[in-house]
């Protein structure tokens, strides 16, 4: 599935142009020209994937990534430069950055690279929603669900709490209750997704 | 070569000098040799003659003394007939006495020849009377004769004398003509016949030759002194002298016309060398000016890049995308004609962006005409006006009345204006007032632009116009120092200020040139 992506580059022309040629893939653009007016503008809440100039006047595409993650937005983000030269491409991957491109940029890499971005949103949104999710948990639920995706049985678990097999089976449902699923797997999934990343 | 006494010149005079010097010195010398032993020759010879004839003398004392004395002596009259013959054949002898020691004073001789005594011989009888006998004495008698005096052998009281004049000792043609000679007895000049005047005086700053050699015929003991003097001619013959003297000054010309040469030769390779050393600084310049060229194309490339990666994005990603509008079931044709045209503009930028790199690159001559700068102003407006529009900065015009005209490039001033007008806009932003006027001042003609911005930065003012100075993050800092490169290129200056009024001011003085005139061409 398409995510919404956010362009931003100081030169309206290759605003429109990439925007013009993105929409013919069906992939929904909104501009920005300048960096501080999308750091004003930016919604935590519209998550999407981030096409940014490294060299705009002001405020550099790295320094505008580094705001953004400061605020938590941590979304895929392409960096189109007008000469990659190897620092600068080095330093962009040290800082999460998820692609590098060289302008002019191909149409079709810079599509292949939104899909992967795409992918990588989807997995980011994910994470998101379980951590979300997992965040409704009491400490106590917390800690019988990460013995859970472990793999041990009721019995086990009351044992190491030092608690009955019934107030961990109460914990249990609470759990199924809170994250939406009954299913041990699924539980365990979206435990091992609130493990740190990298 | 003007002054008079260069330094070869002043050489060669000196050279020639020193030459003349020697050859004067070398002649004088050899010359005075020659004249001496001239004069040794002919002293020697005199002195052979002289000394026969004054042994002569002793012969005839010795023959009249044994005529009047000895045991049968001949009668007066016969010894006065000898006498009178040998005064006759000897007129050097001026007068022969046969004397009687013995007799008191006054002396008068016995017999004498001629009669008329000429000289008193009393003071020298009680001399003559001690002298030994069979031997010659010599006496001085006036200022130009000698005594010679002999006594008789045995008891004979008798002396003979002969009153000589030493003038007659040589014949007239027995003289020599270029030397003074003298006779002199017991330091009393007898005889001193000077040298012809035809060999006139001589220098004073050399002795002359001198010959001097005793006359020693039996107690006549004569000096013959000889003195030659040394007239300049024979010394330095005035014939050869020059003749020496203009060769040596050929020499000494060609030698400073040699001298001259090699100076000349010298100089020149100097020079070339100097031109050689200039060409090469010339060249290291001009590498260095390309390498600095080079150095800034390289910064240029990469801060170009940029620039020029923007119009190329935005060509492909339109190319892109109108070829897939192109591709789809219902192509929408006007979505695709509008993406085309944008293209074509996006090209012409790309191309404007080379065209202005390749002029800074390249320092290709100024097409010059004279040219009327409103009109210039009017077409650097044209092609900016929308652009300033969309960025809501108005413009505004006071062009001057006659137009001035300069003597310009008409593009570049153009590409001037351009480059002025775009950073005025980006130093207003939006709602910015850029006043472009044109005026005659004195023998320039101006452009002013000038904008309601925030004016330069004092610290920024002085090197404004260096090249990669900017304050711009994405700029090149290279517009305003190609504006000075184009300005200083047709003899025009370019100035920056901050107006009291306020905002920024860029003035641009051309040459200005009569327009009437070039009306009339």
């Amino acid at each position: 599935m398409t995510h919404r992506v956010y362009l931003i580059d100081d030169d309206e022309a290759v605003r429109e142009a990439l925007a013009l040629l993105l929409g013919t893939y069906g992939i929904g653009v909104e501009t920005f020209g300048d960096p501080a007016v999308f750091l004003a503008h930016v919604d935590e809440n519209k998550p999407g994937c981030l096409v940014m100039d490294l060299r705009m006047p002001l405020v550099s595409g790295l320094q505008l990534h580094q705001k953004l993650a400061e605020r938590g937005i941590t979304w895929p983000t392409i960096m189109i430069t007008g000469h990659g030269d190897v620092a600068a491409c080095r330093r962009a991957f040290k800082a999460g950055i998820q692609d590098f491109l060289t302008k002019p940029v191909d149409g079709e890499v810079l599509v292949e690279a939104l899909h992967q971005a795409f992918a990588n949103l989807d997995t980011w949104l994910e994470r998101r929603d379980a951590r979300a999710l997992l965040g409704t948990l009491t400490e106590r639920e917390r800690e019988v669900l990460d013995m859970v995706a472990r793999g041990w049985a009721s019995k086990e678990i009351a044992a190491a709490l030092d608690l009955s097999a019934r107030t961990i089976d109460a914990h249990r449902a609470n759990i199924a209750d809170k994250l939406g699923t009954s299913s041990v797997a699924e539980q365990v999934r979206l435990a091992l997704m609130d493990t740190p990343s990298r | 070569m003007t002054h008079l006494l260069s330094k070869p010149r002043l050489l060669g005079a000196i050279l020639w000098l020193a030459a003349l010097v020697v050859f004067g010195l070398v002649s004088a010398y050899t010359a005075r040799q020659r004249l001496a032993d001239e004069l040794d020759v002919t002293g020697r010879t005199l002195h052979r003659l002289i000394s026969q004839r004054v042994a002569q003398h002793d012969a005839h004392l010795t023959s009249l003394i044994a005529l009047s004395s000895g045991s049968e002596p001949a009668p007066p009259g016969a010894a006065r007939q000898v006498m009178e013959s040998i005064t006759r054949f000897y007129p050097r002898i001026v007068w022969i006495a046969l004397i009687a020691l013995d007799r008191t004073p006054p002396a008068r001789p016995v017999v004498a020849v001629p009669d008329s005594g000429r000289i008193d011989l009393t003071p020298l009888l009680g001399d003559i009377g001690t002298q030994q006998r069979g031997h010659s004495f010599i006496y001085p008698a006036d200022d130009k004769h000698y005594l010679l005096a002999k006594r008789a052998p045995g008891a004979s009281p008798l002396a003979v004398v002969l009153l000589i004049d030493p003038a007659r000792l040589l014949e007239p043609e027995e003289w020599p003509a270029f030397a003074r000679l003298r006779l002199s007895l017991n330091g009393k000049t007898l005889v001193d016949h000077p040298a012809d005047a035809a060999f006139g005086s001589g220098v004073t700053w050399l002795a002359g030759p001198h010959f001097e050699k005793v006359i020693d015929g039996d107690g006549q003991k004569l000096l013959l002194l000889l003195d030659r003097s040394l007239p300049l001619a024979a010394l330095i013959p005035p014939r050869q002298f020059l003749g020496f003297a203009l060769i040596a000054a050929l020499v000494c010309v060609a030698f400073v016309v040699a001298l001259r040469q090699r100076a000349t030769i010298a100089r020149s390779q100097q020079e070339a060398r100097a031109a050689e050393a200039r060409l090469a600084i010339k060249e290291r310049e001009t590498r260095l000016a390309h390498a600095s060229r080079v150095n800034s194309m390289g910064e240029l490339t990469s801060g170009i890049a940029h620039e020029l990666t923007q119009p190329l994005t935005a060509l492909l990603s339109r190319s892109q995308a109108a070829l897939r509008l192109a591709q789809a079931d219902k192509p929408n044709l006007a979505l695709i004609s509008d993406t085309l045209s944008l293209n074509v503009r996006e090209a012409k930028r790309a191309g404007e962006m080379l065209r202005r790199m390749r002029d800074y690159a390249s320092d290709k001559t100024p097409q010059r005409i004279p040219h009327d700068l409103n009109a210039i102003v009017t077409e650097a407006v044209a092609l900016t006006s929308a652009d300033l529009e969309r960025r809501g900065v108005t413009l505004v015009l006071q062009l001057g009345e006659p137009a001035p005209h300069a003597l310009v490039d008409v593009i570049e001033t153009e590409q001037v204006l351009h480059n002025l007008i775009r950073n005025a806009a980006d130093a207003t932003g939006k709602d910015g007032v850029i006043t472009i006027a044109t005026e005659t001042q004195g023998g320039d003609a101006r452009i002013i632009v000038s904008d309601n911005g925030p004016g330069i930065a004092p610290e920024l003012l002085p090197r404004l116009f260096t090249p990669f100075v900017t304050t711009k993050s994405d700029g090149m800092g290279l517009g305003l120092s190609l504006c000075a490169t184009l300005v200083e290129r047709i003899d025009g200056r370019i100035e920056a200020d901050n107006p009291a009024t306020g905002g920024a001011r860029f003035i641009i003085s051309l040459p200005l040139v009569d327009h009437q005139s070039e009306a009339a061409q």
